[in-house]
């Protein structure tokens, strides 16, 4: 990671108590277009102080030597989740914001699961660019429509892939004297072929019971309903 | 001296600002316009006669409607910027003295002949390179 040229004379020199206290950016970018143009821009509009400029998306880590609030990565740099995933284990609370042009949408999506803050493409103006950053600083995350529709769409598809909410749990009073008899059994560790030469039933029987007995209090498993049926009996448990 | 003249095309947003932000310290160069649209480009060539015309394209490689662009002005230059910021070409008309070894009817109508062939052996050429742009006198 090298030193940002330092700004032009000019716009830059009037600015120079505002970078005092301008919040910091290390800008990380293997284009020289990039690289070099936004240290202008953002030297020019002065509320953002870039601290270092790196090609490398591996080396984007130093950030955290640099003590930068915001890492603006170049989301088509070659190992860019990767990098997000690492820096967001060592610095869970930094500012990521991509920029540029990802690959395809399922690349852009999978950097921000990674752990990216924000987004902003090439066709946002540089002006957006900067307050994406500032807002991300605070805690903020500026998008644009395509993008949250991106990640509405990719929320919606977990939605549908999750498994189904199990229903409420019922209160044991709504179990008949049969089905509660039987779940203090269960309660008391009784195996189905137990329960069922305790009450002279047979064991399809004792199963078609304790089947209902779970249903009713909305578990999936013996002991969860036994633990059930002990909170119902002591609630400090 | 005359600053040099250059017009933004149609490009991604930020591409132009940094261009914009570029050209602004630089006593020798004035950004004279920015055409958003293709149509509004071919028009302010025309009027605002640019020396350089920069546009955003999906790739820097040559096509045959870049040539609108240059046929206005023919001593103008066209920098195409590719969208990913990865790559730039510049090109321009060259003027090709091909000087007659006699004056004569039959040489006269052979110049004029070959002349619409040349032209089209250049404007076939789509893949012009750095080598053929080449650097400026």
């Amino acid at each position: 990671m090298h030193e940002p040229s330092p700004p032009r004379a000019g716009a830059g020199a009037a600015r120079t108590t505002e970078r005092r206290t301008a919040s910091s950016v290390v800008l990380a970018t293997e284009v020289p277009l990039y690289a070099e143009g936004l240290a202008l821009v953002l030297a020019a509009d002065g509320r953002l102080h870039l601290t270092g400029v790196t090609p490398n998306a591996t080396m984007a880590g130093d950030v955290e030597a640099v003590g930068a609030d915001a890492l603006l990565l170049d989301v088509a740099m070659p190992g860019a989740g990767r990098t997000i995933r690492e820096i967001r284990i060592r610095l869970p609370r930094l500012a990521i914001i991509l920029f540029g042009v990802p690959e395809d949408d399922d690349e852009l999506l999978a950097c921000i699961e990674a752990g990216a803050t924000a987004f902003v493409g090439r066709d946002a103006s540089a002006q957006r660019l900067i307050e994406t950053v500032l807002a991300a600083i605070h805690g903020d995350a500026l998008m644009s429509a395509r993008v949250t529709a991106l990640l509405l769409r990719r929320l919606a598809d977990h939605a549908r892939h999750a498994p189904a909410p199990s229903p409420p749990p019922t209160d044991a009073s709504e179990l008949t004297g049969r089905e509660r008899e039987i779940a203090g059994l269960l309660n008391d560790g009784l195996s189905n072929k137990e329960i069922a030469t305790r009450l002279h039933i047979s064991v399809a029987t004792v199963k078609n019971h304790v089947h209902h007995v779970l249903t009713k209090l909305g578990v999936q498993r013996r002991g969860q309903a036994a633990l059930h049926l002990r909170r119902a009996m002591n609630p400090r448990i | 001296m005359e600053p040099i003249r250059v017009l933004l095309g149609p490009m991604p947003a930020m591409h132009r600002d940094i261009l914009d932000e570029t050209f602004a310290a630089q006593d020798d160069i004035v950004v004279v316009g920015h055409s958003t649209t293709t149509d509004a480009l071919v028009d302010d060539v025309s009027t605002l006669a640019p020396h350089v015309t920069i546009v955003g394209a999906e790739s820097a490689e040559w096509r045959e409607d870049h040539l609108a662009l240059l046929d206005i002005h023919p001593p103008r230059h066209l920098l195409l910027l590719a969208n990913d910021a990865r790559s730039a070409s510049l090109f321009g008309l060259r003027v090709h003295q091909t000087e007659l070894t006699e004056l004569s009817p039959r040489a006269i109508l052979s110049a004029v002949r070959q002349a619409p062939r040349e032209r089209t052996l250049l404007t076939s050429a789509s893949g012009i390179t750095d080598e053929s742009v080449g650097s400026e006198d």
